[in-house]
């Protein structure tokens, strides 16, 4: 069948409908989905709420990744004043005891906050991908109106219930405007 | 649009929500706690005086929290007209309108008639023999205590009962201008409310430890109400969301912005109070310390067994840890009955918060060094009472607008886009 497509760089990338409203856009993803369609992504001028949950798009990695970030930047913040106050280089401050947690506090809140903030940063890029200087949406006849005013729904080669006609079919029976076959 | 509403509304009459349904009992239940505690309070020996005077301040001074609380947010959702705080504004006016604060005034007369009992700086004797209190003498002194109280008491009525006749004007008239008005009001009154409310903490509960004096002390106090007002507004709101008008504007979003604000207020009151621990903490002078002392380890509060310092940790683990990871869960905020379990633990919790902020600060303090008598019982009784009156209020209150308001219909056209 056509799945040989996916490794061949030169082929189909995904058929791209384009719609006129987000209303539209929403409907379709919803059936898109529930028709069983797995591969499929949005295009739109903004956000638009409930989309993600039209599309099932449901990844909790970056969440995680980000806690576990901040769980990093609390033990990295609070060992490194451990070590210098109470361990390397005992000073005592206020005769405080060199050990103190009230003390420790705000440097180990700051980097559990920092490590967090440069975790959720890097994964956010790295998990999309990004920089990549060329995808194939952007063979979409039209596809600088998504920055605009239309709604592009793309259901992508590599989804397994992917058949070129009965796809394109499909599509436009959900009220697009227009329906393409994008290369990659 | 409206119409449709409307009629909705009638259909739905038998199983609408009538928040005004318990306000026979609440009143029931305040008038006798609190006649009781006037007896215990004038009649009762002296160490029950003392002991009933304190339970007393304690049981104000949480509903008075949560009164400030109810009319602080409420100015908030005037000033930024949130799309979230649609769904609680009438909750929040009528727990935190004039006649709540006409109310809590009343209230707060037997705390005035015992001044001396309460404040060390209201008994000539003892400023006397005080340096710091006789220094502290030109602001700190009964006379000069009683008009800031008439003040903000004036001036947060006035403004509630403006800003309730504005919203019920509109509900007959549906003229934005009357919502853009109450918009640059509800701005100068967050400055007013700040301002008058650092003062009148510090008046009420700051000045029962007359040597001792924090900063930070307002701004956290004010935090920990609108956090223990907002769980509340919440929890009522969640637990009637099965009934109109609410289930009409329930979806997964307008629970997470609750829960998100109620998140919101957790982080800054654990960073108020950290703050404020941090700073005399590494201050560490005795005049500042004093606080903290009274509600350590080395205190007990009820038996021998339990220390405040168990308290204080019930409320870092309790006010701060336990809720923020549950708030941090998108699970726990997507449905109403989740979140309203949320909300009720952060409001049980501030209970005990409200408690160890008052209770180490009164004259005679607690435990085996202090009353005899148990003091749970009539601290439970005070507070009781004045939720009584406090609920009656707010339900007769409730009771006299629509339960959302009729002319922003955000929330409305939300769910419907929603289905």
């Amino acid at each position: 069948m056509s799945h040989s497509n996916n490794a061949d760089p030169t082929g189909t990338y995904a058929i791209v409908a384009e719609f006129t409203s987000a209303e539209a856009l929403l409907t379709a993803a919803e059936q898109t989905a529930d028709a069983g369609y797995r591969e499929i992504d949005a295009y739109t001028p903004f956000p638009v709420h409930g989309l993600s949950d039209a599309l099932r798009f449901h990844d909790i990695k970056v969440p995680w990744l980000i806690f576990t970030g901040g769980l990093c930047g609390a033990f990295f913040g609070f060992t490194l004043q451990w070590y210098t106050a109470a361990v390397d280089y005992p000073l005592s401050v206020g005769g405080k005891p060199f050990n103190s947690l009230p003390s420790f506090f705000p440097v180990t809140f700051e980097c559990t906050i920092l490590f967090s903030a440069l975790t959720a940063f890097v994964c956010m890029f790295g998990l999309n991908g990004l920089p990549k200087p060329y995808h194939s949406i952007f063979n979409t006849p039209g596809f600088q109106r998504a920055s605009i005013d239309r709604f592009f729904l793309a259901i992508e080669v590599k989804d397994p219930k992917f058949d070129e006609k009965e796809t394109k079919a499909f599509l436009e029976g959900l009220g697009a405007v227009a329906v393409s076959e994008v290369e990659h | 649009m409206t119409t449709t509403t409307h009629d909705t509304t009638i259909q739905e009459a038998g199983t609408g929500l009538d928040l005004g349904k318990r306000a026979p009992a609440a009143s029931v239940v305040g008038i006798i706690g609190i006649i009781v505690c006037l007896v215990l309070m004038f009649s009762g020996g002296e160490a029950m005086k003392i002991q009933m005077m304190g339970s007393y301040m304690f049981g104000f001074i949480f509903w008075m929290g949560i009164t400030l609380g109810f009319f602080g947010l409420s100015l908030l959702h005037n000033t930024v007209r949130g799309n979230w705080s649609v769904a609680i504004i009438r909750i929040l006016e009528a727990g935190g309108g004039a006649v709540s604060f006409g109310a809590m005034f009343v209230l707060f007369l037997p705390i005035v008639a015992n001044l001396k009992a309460m404040y060390a700086w209201a008994d000539p004797a003892k400023v006397a023999a005080d340096r710091i209190l006789k220094f502290k003498a030109p602001y700190l002194n009964p006379t000069f205590f009683e008009i800031r109280l008439v003040g903000y008491f004036v001036l947060w009525a006035g403004l509630a009962w403006f800003l309730r006749k504005s919203a019920m004007r509109q509900e007959v008239s549906k003229d934005f201008k009357l919502e853009a008005g109450r918009s640059s009001w509800g701005a100068v009154g967050i400055v007013m409310f700040f301002l008058t409310c650092t003062f009148a903490v510090t008046d009420w509960v700051m000045s029962l430890e007359p040597h001792w004096s924090s900063t930070m002390f307002g701004t956290w106090s004010l935090i920990s109400a609108c956090l223990g007002a907002l769980s509340l507004a919440v929890l009522i709101f969640c637990v009637n969301a099965h009934r109109a008008p609410y289930k009409d504007i329930m979806r997964p979003d307008l629970t997470k912005d609750l829960g998100n604000m109620l998140f919101v207020l957790t982080m800054l009151w654990g960073y108020t109070s950290l703050s404020q621990f941090l700073i005399i903490w590494n201050g560490n002078l005795p005049e500042t310390t004093s606080y903290y002392q009274a509600r350590s380890s080395n205190v007990e509060p009820i038996t021998s067994n339990f220390t405040w310092g168990a308290v204080g940790l019930i409320c870092i683990v309790g006010q701060f840890f336990i809720p923020f990871f549950t708030l941090i869960t998108p699970r726990t905020k997507k449905t109403a009955m989740n979140l309203a379990k949320a909300a009720g633990w952060i409001f049980c919790v501030h209970i005990v918060d409200i408690y160890q902020y008052i209770i180490p600060a009164l004259p005679g303090g607690r435990g085996p060094s202090g009353p005899a008598t148990p003091a749970l019982l009539t601290d439970a009784l005070a507070f009781v009472a004045i939720g009584g009156i406090w609920f009656f209020v707010f339900s007769s209150q409730a009771k006299k607008a629509p339960l959302l308001p009729t002319y922003d219909t955000r929330l409305q056209e939300a769910a419907q886009h929603a289905h």
